[in-house]
């Protein structure tokens, strides 16, 4: 709001429109005219009527003797008072506000005021009549009025006063200064009345003025809530587009009505036409009656809570179309008090059978269509957590291999397998599922498939042992079914490892792994049969655990070292090389490779294990070569199974290569007999690339395993390490003697070196040498020494003691 | 939209002038009707030759003092200023006046005759007389036809001033009849005037006729 002040400076400064201040001033002035003719009329009737009753009252008739006549009074009261009240009446209907009628009523009223004065006999109170007529007339704030009134009322009494001065003044005679003095006293009057019009004009012009500026303000105000309204309802349009578009919706309760506002998607979202009204329970019973009680629960702790709230829900359309949303919301505060919860709701059924078919994917095996891996862990971790808060409640986890599956993959093919493994995932699901196992009252039983022919069925709130029983050997009955399987029949069994709960397993890894546990117990004792985790197997298990804890500490603790064995040739007795053997010093105790390198594999800690031996070794290698580089010794060092597929082992092996500047082929990597035959495009791959950096492969513990003498020239290997199981019957039985004899033969043919191991008697020593064996390696020699023993041995050239020992044992052999 | 009264537009020339004439036709009754109303205040009523006293002794005369006569009709409106001033006379006089009222009555008075705002107001003024002339006989020998008509006469029963003592008709204030009356008051031998009357008049028509023939 601004003041008359503010609005009289604002027109100086011309910031009002001036045109529009002074239509405004002349329409109010109109109005006001308009208005003042209309007091007029009511004024003329009432003058009218008042000059007719004085009349009547005053001088009604006249008499002439006994005669009497109407007065001329009462005559002039109704004739001439009729045309100065009836005249400017009908000017005031027809031309209200106009000048000419403002004259009209100028001029009659003040010629009322001398009919009256004669009406009233010249009373001189009937003169203040004129006074009263000049203030009506400064009603219009029309100047020009005033000075018609004065200008009539100076001219009667101009004309009265020089004629019968007595009825204008009261005394017989009377000078121009007597009308002046009258004139004087009118023109009083006339300025007091001028200068209130001049007041009243000048705020009536500051209020106009303060009308345009508050018109253009409020125009301008007008414009821009227009614009910020069409802004708004763009926007709004965009939104509604984008809401449409994304499936979104907005919302709004107002919490003092708890009367719900849906935005067009919101509506669209529930199937609604656009002028439905929703009420809050309306708008509950939109969800499915199961995510009530879930809205409801939501929506009051917003309110009470004042916090927001986001859940998902499923929900009915006004179509009967199922759909499931996710609704946001949040609490608007007003002095500190919730007003309004509001938020957006979106549609998201696509995102969930979206999400569904991902989970379905990322849960689910493809091959057998059973639930994988890693549903199974987190079913487990499930399960896990539920017997922990509830010990009463219990799962099984039944593992399950299918015996002589990789005899059938191999001699049958990859697709037979795939085949039988559909069949087997088929016989469990039913077993699970329809089967003879009536888990209707019992516990829950899922199939998982592991990778493999490994299997996994956990059972969920299981309560007896028996029952856990009774579907392991239900699986066993099943699987021990033949299998109809592209013209083949196939008859095999199973083994199940079953874990039950109860044995303080936090992490679903340690469940499986000893149920796997229990599967091996079951194969070993015969296959086709199941064996429940128990007490031993847990202590196994719990030290076993204990030993991956502490080889976890061990490579930080530099608990880990090397021996050295020596490997010798056996043509000169010199010492070719040495094989790295590991060995782990803990708590002041040595512990074989044996013991901790099976929980290495296990865990995956064997690839940093395995780095560390190869960088000691061939570091180590390279000093020795330093020292003693007429000696050309070579150093074989064990690879892992799980080294053989790890990428980065070509890549370190070259980098320590390299950083020692030790040649590649005095390296031998010694990988065994049953990682050689598995034959798996991996460990080709990776004996490939260690043949192309120039490492020589060794293949370690030959004739263990079920390769061939015909096989080995299909693998690229270099040297041939023959187990020590053909030393120890060497000396004894002929024909083991034979079997080396072809070996060695073979070998050589292939061009193949061949490594004995485990020499412990100067006969076998005798015999190999008979036999050309290239190097032998054993306790006969040396055990496994520590670096500084080796050092010690090149030091001090004991291998001429070697050679000494070699060629007493072929004098012996000789004589025997 | 309210238009502006100033661009009132006029729907054609005619009629334009015929609203001028209207207007012009309209101030001209007014202001005949003024002139009317003033020329009827300002003519004189008609009157006779004012005679001796000596020749009315019946009448109640003081001979101590000035007499003054006032002839009434009481049915007149405009007498209501001839008493009002007459009041004010006496009082002026400071009792050098002797009143006397002579009130037309016609011999057949009609219902209320004496019984009006005017009779009243002559009842009230003091130490006046009244007396009624019954059909105007008296009012026509003392020459009064308009009502309002005064005589004063000196102790002699000579007349000194004989007219009206308003200054218009039914206008009260200042006149010259009250101030001669005055004058001859404080000096008795002033040279007798006459004055304008202003009133009803007081005779029938018919015996205005008669005394005009007599």
């Amino acid at each position: 709001m601004i003041s008359s002040s503010q609005s009289i400076s604002l027109d100086r400064e011309s910031s009002i429109p001036s045109k529009r201040a002074e239509y405004l001033f002349s329409e109010r002035l109109a109005i006001l005219a308009r208005q003042c003719d209309r007091t007029f009329i009511l004024l003329m009737v009432a003058q009218w009527a008042g000059a007719i009753l004085i009349a009547c009252y005053w001088s009604p008739r006249t008499w002439q003797g006994t005669t009497s006549f109407i007065h001329p009074h009462l005559l002039a009261a109704v004739i001439l008072g009729g045309l100065l009240s009836g005249f400017p009446i009908y000017f005031a209907i027809r031309h209200p506000g106009t000048t000419v009628t403002r004259v009209i009523i100028t001029v009659s009223q003040m010629s009322y005021s001398s009919l009256l004065i004669h009406l009233t006999g010249g009373r001189i109170e009937t003169h203040f009549h004129v006074f009263g007529s000049l203030a009506f007339l400064a009603w219009y704030l029309d100047r020009r009025m005033l000075l018609l009134a004065t200008l009539i009322t100076t001219v009667d009494h101009a004309v009265r006063g020089a004629f019968w001065p007595e009825t204008i003044y009261g005394v017989l005679s009377a000078g121009p200064w007597r009308t002046i003095e009258h004139a004087v006293w009118v023109m009083f009057e006339d300025i007091f009345l001028i200068i209130a019009i001049q007041r009243n004009l000048k705020e009536l012009r500051e209020n106009a003025s303060l009308q345009a500026y508050t018109e253009q303000e409020y125009e301008r105000i007008d414009r821009e809530v227009q614009s910020k309204t069409r802004e708004i309802a763009e926007k709004n349009v965009f939104l509604d587009k984008v809401g449409e578009i994304a499936g979104v919706g907005g919302w709004r309760l107002d919490l003092q009505t708890m009367t719900p506002f849906w935005t067009a998607c919101t509506r669209a979202l529930h199937g609604v036409d656009d002028d439905y009204q929703p009420t809050l329970e309306s708008a509950i019973a939109f969800y499915a009656p199961e995510a009530r009680a879930l809205v409801r629960k939501e929506v009051q702790k917003a309110i009470e809570c004042g916090t927001g709230f986001d859940f998902d829900a499923p929900m009915i359309r006004a179509d009967g179309k199922h759909i499931y949303v996710r609704v946001l919301g949040a609490v608007e505060f007003e002095n500190g008090r919730p007003v309004r919860l509001l938020g957006a709701i979106q549609d998201i059924t696509r995102h969930r059978e979206m999400e569904q078919q991902l989970r379905d994917a990322a849960y689910r095996d493809k091959l057998t269509g059973l639930a994988n891996r890693a549903l199974l862990m987190e079913h487990l971790t499930k399960a896990i957590q539920t017997h922990q808060e509830n010990p009463e409640w219990s799962y099984a986890v039944l593992f399950l291999d299918f015996d002589r599956f990789k005899m059938v993959n191999d001699s049958l093919g990859h697709e037979t397998g795939d085949e039988l493994l559909r069949e087997i995932a088929q016989r469990l699901r039913w077993v699970t599922a329809d089967g003879s196992i009536s888990h209707r009252d019992g516990p829950v039983a899922t199939p998982y498939r592991l990778g493999g022919d490994e299997f996994v069925i956990l059972l969920q709130g299981c309560h007896a042992k028996d029952h856990v029983t009774r579907i392991a050997e239900t699986a066993l009955e099943v699987l021990r079914q033949p299998y109809q399987i592209r013209g083949h029949e196939i008859v095999s069994t199973g083994s199940i490892g079953i874990v039950i709960a109860g044995y303080g397993h936090e992490r679903a890894e340690d469940v499986l792994r000893d149920a796997d546990t229990a599967m091996y117990r079951a194969k070993s004792a015969g296959k086709d049969r199941y064996m429940l985790f128990n007490e031993r197997m847990h202590t196994e298990a719990l030290r076993r655990l204990e030993t991956e804890s502490a080889l976890r500490r061990a490579l930080e603790r530099q608990e880990l070292f090397l021996n050295y064995q020596p490997i010798v040739a056996l043509r000169d007795g010199r010492i070719a090389g040495f094989e790295a053997l590991i060995r782990w010093r803990r708590d002041g105790r040595i512990i074989q490779p044996d013991e901790f390198i099976p929980v290495a594999e296990d865990t995956g800690m064997i690839l940093p294990i395995g780095r560390w031996v190869i960088e000691q070794a061939i570091q180590q290698l390279s000093v020795w070569r330093a020292e003693y580089p007429s000696d050309d010794l070579s150093m074989a060092i064990n690879l892992s199974r799980k080294q053989l597929i790890d990428r980065e082992l070509i890549p370190c092996i070259r980098r320590v290569l390299e950083h020692c500047k030790v040649p590649p082929a005095a390296v031998k990597m010694e990988i065994t007999e049953s990682m050689v035959m598995e034959k798996t495009d991996s460990v080709l791959q990776t004996i490939r690339s260690l043949h192309e950096i120039g490492v020589k492969v060794s293949m370690d513990d030959f004739g263990t395993g079920h390769s061939s003498l015909a096989s080995l020239h299909e693998f690229p290997i270099d040297i041939l390490k023959l187990d020590r199981l053909f030393m120890q019957n060497l000396c004894l039985d002929l024909n083991a003697t034979a079997v080396v004899n072809a070996t060695l033969t073979l070998a050589h043919h292939l061009g193949l070196k061949v490594v004995a191991e485990g020499l412990e008697t100067p006969e076998q020593v005798a015999v190999l040498q008979s036999l050309d064996c290239d190097f032998v390696q054993g306790y006969l020699f040396s055990k496994p020494l520590s670096s500084n023993a080796v050092e010690q041995l090149l030091k001090d050239k004991q291998h001429l003691v070697i050679q000494k020992l070699l060629l007493d044992s072929g004098k012996q052999a000789q004589a025997a | 939209m309210v238009r502006d009264a100033s661009t009132y537009p006029v729907k054609n020339q005619l009629f334009r002038y015929l609203k001028v004439l209207l207007i012009g036709l309209w101030a001209t009754a007014v202001l005949l009707g003024m002139i009317g109303l003033q020329l009827y205040a300002s003519t004189p009523g008609q009157s006779g030759p004012v005679p001796s006293l000596q020749q009315f002794s019946y009448l109640p005369i003081d001979s101590q003092r000035s007499n003054l006569i006032i002839f009434i009709h009481p049915q007149c409106p405009c007498t209501r200023a001839s008493l009002t001033e007459l009041e004010k006379l006496i009082i002026r006089s400071e009792n050098r006046l002797a009143v006397l009222s002579i009130v037309y009555t016609p011999s057949k008075p009609p219902k209320g005759w004496n019984d009006n705002s005017i009779h009243q107001q002559l009842q009230s003024i003091p130490g006046i007389r009244v007396i009624e002339d019954v059909d105007g006989e008296l009012s026509r020998r003392f020459g009064a036809y308009t009502s309002g008509w005064t005589i004063l006469y000196d102790r002699t029963g000579q007349p000194l001033y004989w007219g009206g003592i308003t200054p218009q008709r039914g206008h009260e204030g200042d006149n010259s009849g009250s101030q001669a009356i005055l004058r001859y008051l404080d000096d008795p031998h002033l040279p007798a005037t006459q004055g304008p009357i202003f009133g009803c008049p007081i005779l029938e028509k018919n015996k205005q006729v008669e005394r005009k023939a007599r």
